[in-house]
């Protein structure tokens, strides 16, 4: 048996993202304005997101209302820009440590001990 | 925040009204926390670098940094630093005050500190009651893959009648064994249905006598299957609120659980309650 701790790798990245960006407390107050409000705002976050794979790879779900095509130029832009781990292979770059069973983690650096 | 050229070039060229327009006297929100004799200062910068502060209010702390504008980006690395900069304090948070109320990306509040603290004030009652429910737990999540290789295969080797179809594909002549193999094929493919969701509800039965809550995750995420390993399938994924005491218990009941072909898991954790946060006004 190993020991059978949870990890908070690398390769975590998409959980992190999805966490911090689809859930969390949400404040509907007037007086904050938040990237999640519209879909008008973060468009360029979205895109970001998106240039990870392309948006119909991914199966983003963007509000209802978000202009696709303007999010998919905006992701396309993106990573003719940007440096991107082997864009031609994008299955590669963000799965870093994710296909292990639960006792194969052996997690050395675990945050939050 | 610091590259701002390039993008903003970009942004000028999209027609659609925009919040470009600076925030007055903004406050980044990480997270919400309860406050102690015993709570003591966060020593990581957020992001981009900057300077994390506490606005006080009763009991209750909102962890912060001070900004004029709202991150937005469409620059991947970019993103992924803001958003490892923001779990780093939200982390550093739960370190130093305990289980934090965690607030999603890029809330920013306007109206400086004094609007914080009324926000605070109006939502008092529910944030104690809140904090005080998620203290000491955390967000774990689990995720049940099949090797579909594996599982097939343990699927065939105990079927009987699939064992059978087989036989019969062997002694026929071309036509009917075109008919035996789709047979077949569909037998395989409800039994690995059953058995995927006999697999899901153990799972589930396994884990609930460990924890506080258990929210089953659309099994596509908004990042769909980013997490799939290659050659496996995703089961199920669940999101559950656990006892930070019942941490090691959970692991050692997913270790016992995966011991069996053409299973795995991916147990990731510990995490601010992001999924077992509320929503409020």
């Amino acid at each position: 048996m190993g020991d059978p701790k949870p990890t908070r790798a690398q390769g975590d990245l998409a959980e992190t993202l999805e966490l911090l960006l689809d859930k969390g407390v949400v404040v509907n107050a007037d007086i904050a304005v938040s990237v999640g409000d519209t879909e008008l705002l973060g468009i360029e976050l979205r895109a970001a997101i998106a240039s990870f794979e392309t948006a119909a790879e991914y199966g983003l779900e963007f509000p209802t209302g978000t202009d696709m095509e303007r999010v998919q130029s905006k992701a396309d832009h993106s990573s003719e820009n940007s440096v991107q781990p082997s864009p031609e292979d994008p299955k590669e770059a963000p799965h870093q440590s994710v296909n292990q069973s639960a006792k194969e983690e052996q997690t050395s650096s675990q945050d939050g001990e | 925040m610091t590259d701002s050229d390039s993008p903003a070039e970009r942004i000028e060229q999209a027609p659609e009204e925009k919040h470009t327009e600076p925030i007055s006297n903004g406050r980044y929100v990480y997270c919400l926390v309860h406050i102690t004799d015993q709570s003591e200062q966060i020593a990581v910068t957020g992001i981009g670098d900057s300077e994390i502060t506490i606005i006080e209010h009763r009991d209750i702390g909102a962890i912060v940094h001070h900004c004029e504008e709202l991150y937005d980006t469409d620059d991947l690395t970019q993103l992924k630093q803001w958003l490892l900069a923001h779990q780093r304090v939200v982390d550093e948070a739960n370190q130093s005050y305990g289980t934090p109320l965690p607030i999603r990306f890029d809330t920013i509040f306007e109206g400086g500190d004094s609007s914080v603290k009324r926000w605070i004030e109006s939502h008092y009652d529910r944030l104690q009651e809140e904090l005080s429910r998620l203290k000491n737990r955390s967000e774990y999540r689990v995720h049940l893959f099949s090797v579909p290789s594996k599982f097939e295969k343990q699927i065939k080797t105990e079927d009987a009648e699939l064992q059978r179809l087989q036989q019969q594909q062997q002694d026929s002549a071309a036509g009917k064994r075109f008919l035996l193999e789709k047979k077949y094929d569909n037998r395989l493919r409800e039994l690995k249905q059953d058995r995927q969701s006999e697999l899901k509800e153990e799972l589930l039965e396994n884990i609930s006598p460990l924890v506080e809550e258990i929210v089953e995750q659309e099994s596509q995420s908004s990042l769909q299957d980013d997490t799939v390993p290659e050659n496996k399938e995703r089961i199920t994924r669940v999101a559950v609120l656990a006892d930070e005491s019942q941490e090691t218990a959970l692991g050692d009941q997913l270790d016992e659980f995966v011991e069996r072909d053409g299973i795995e898991i991916r147990f990731t954790g510990p995490w601010a309650p992001y999924t077992f946060s509320p929503e409020l006004g």
